[in-house]
């Protein structure tokens, strides 16, 4: 009988684990290629606003803005390191692993307008983590040096890549605005990238996989957590509207890293 | 004898048990459905009734000098233009930054208090089943907020027009629903990039 549980036992976890377990695909990054799973699209981290299920491909074709880097759509608000969380460390290991999360509705102080949203007062974009701890705590690390006087390219860790050719149709304070060459996209918004060291200019064709600039905090002159804010904005029955990128990234995601992310509700 | 057939009859029985609860794991995963491709569909654009406007604003041959690689008429707005009704304040936009591509335009006209984006295009997206594109050639849409200003999408000559207003990000709101409808009612159309 002692045998027979033993083996049991045995079994039990090696027929019923799943694939989350196996070896990282590499030794830096905190996911395995095969592990690669989803909540699904409207269920945001918990008090942290209403979703919506929205699972439609608002962009087909884009690839990930990180290519085969690490990157996993998370809150950065409700997380450690962000305004509502407990913890202030942003490198925590669990910021960088599966699951993504949508943000798209996440409740926000300012008021704004989506196609499909319950409120108006929400995120209009998704948040992207991207790379490991490692990564983070060199980024932290370089920020502090920039700050005191080195060159803003020692910050430069993660490059941020054009999700579909196009032209740069846009660069603000904070923001890279890419509008591709096909479809009804009317703008990718890339909020937060190093300002200082941009690749790129208004005007400028880029294909898509090109470096546009680097993963960073800017917000204006402040800074945030390191993160990517992702915008889509389409025309929709005539407008244009802010779109959820949050299944075309996790298809993005598919494509670059040639995975498959499970649904896991 | 017995207790090899307990042995045996407890493995069958915890085999069965434990792939039973696999099988069930599985089955409870979610069914959602499958994620939804979108397909954009190409308006037909009205150029007799742009390039009348265009002779009547910037005279014929300003009009009849029509950019071939220009998808869609060209709306722009004028150099300055007079907002916010009897408190009127002027805004003066500098020369616009225009890219053309193969569904329309992208232009950037800074002004002295904001900066305005526009994005034009001959494609959009239906949600109706049908496919039914029952959008009017001519129309002014919803003012929807942004992160900080605001926007509005126009249909002229079949063509779409979102118009993005840009307020600097430590100034707070910088233009209201009536002066980005002003905006819009001084654009003017043109058929080439204007020197």
């Amino acid at each position: 009988m002692k045998y027979a549980l033993l083996l049991a036992l045995l079994i039990g976890t090696v027929g019923c684990s799943d694939n989350r377990s196996a070896a990282p695909a590499s030794s830096s990054s905190p996911n395995t290629t095969t592990d690669c799973h989803y909540l699904s699209p409207g269920n945001l981290e918990p008090n942290s606003g209403e979703g919506v299920a929205d699972r439609r491909i608002w962009a087909p074709n884009i690839i990930s803005p990180f290519g085969n880097v690490n990157a996993v759509a998370k809150s950065q608000v409700y997380l450690p390191g962000g305004s509502q969380a407990l913890s202030s460390d942003q490198c925590v290991v669990q910021n960088f692993r599966y699951p993504h999360r949508d943000t798209f509705c996440e409740t926000r102080g300012a008021n704004r307008d989506s196609l499909n949203c319950p409120s108006r007062f929400i995120h209009q974009g998704i948040d992207i983590n991207a790379g490991d701890r490692q990564q983070c705590l060199q980024q932290v690390q370089a920020q502090r040096d920039v700050n005191m006087g080195a060159s803003p390219e020692v910050a430069n860790i993660i490059p941020v890549l054009a999700v579909a050719d196009g032209v740069i149709s846009y660069i603000g304070e904070y923001t890279v605005d890419l509008r591709p060459a096909e479809g009804a996209i009317s703008r990718f918004r890339y909020l937060h990238l190093n300002m200082q060291t941009l690749n790129v200019v208004f005007g400028d064709a880029v294909k898509q996989g090109d470096v546009l600039g680097y993963y960073h905090n800017d917000f204006a002159g402040t800074s945030t957590t390191f993160h990517l804010h992702f915008e889509v904005i389409a025309f929709v029955d005539g407008e244009a509207q802010y779109v959820s990128p949050y299944m075309s990234f996790i298809k993005a995601e598919e494509r670059s890293k040639g995975i498959e992310c499970a649904d896991v509700g | 004898m017995l207790p090899i057939r307990i042995f045996k009859l407890s493995l069958g029985l915890l085999v069965a048990l434990c792939l039973s609860a696999c099988a069930t794991t599985q089955a409870d995963s979610p069914t959602d459905p499958e994620p939804e491709d979108v397909t954009p569909i190409t308006r037909v654009i009205d150029w007799d009734r742009a390039i009348q406007d265009a002779t009547r604003s910037q005279g014929r041959i300003a009009a009849n000098r029509r950019d071939d690689n220009l998808v869609v008429p060209l709306l722009l707005p004028a150099q300055t233009v007079s907002v916010g009704g009897i408190s009127s304040r002027m805004i003066a936009f500098k020369r616009p930054g225009v890219v053309l591509d193969k569904k329309g335009y992208a232009a950037v006209i800074r002004g002295d208090q904001l900066t305005l984006l526009i994005d034009a295009t001959h494609q959009m997206i239906v949600t109706d089943e049908a496919g039914n594109n029952s959008v009017p050639k001519d129309f002014d849409g919803n003012w929807q907020l942004a992160d900080s200003g605001g926007q509005i999408t126009i249909g002229r000559y079949g063509a779409l027009y979102a118009l993005q207003f840009v307020c600097p990000s430590n100034a707070g709101p910088c233009i209201s629903e009536p002066s980005a409808r002003e905006i819009v009612q001084a654009l003017q159309v043109h058929t080439s990039i204007p020197k």
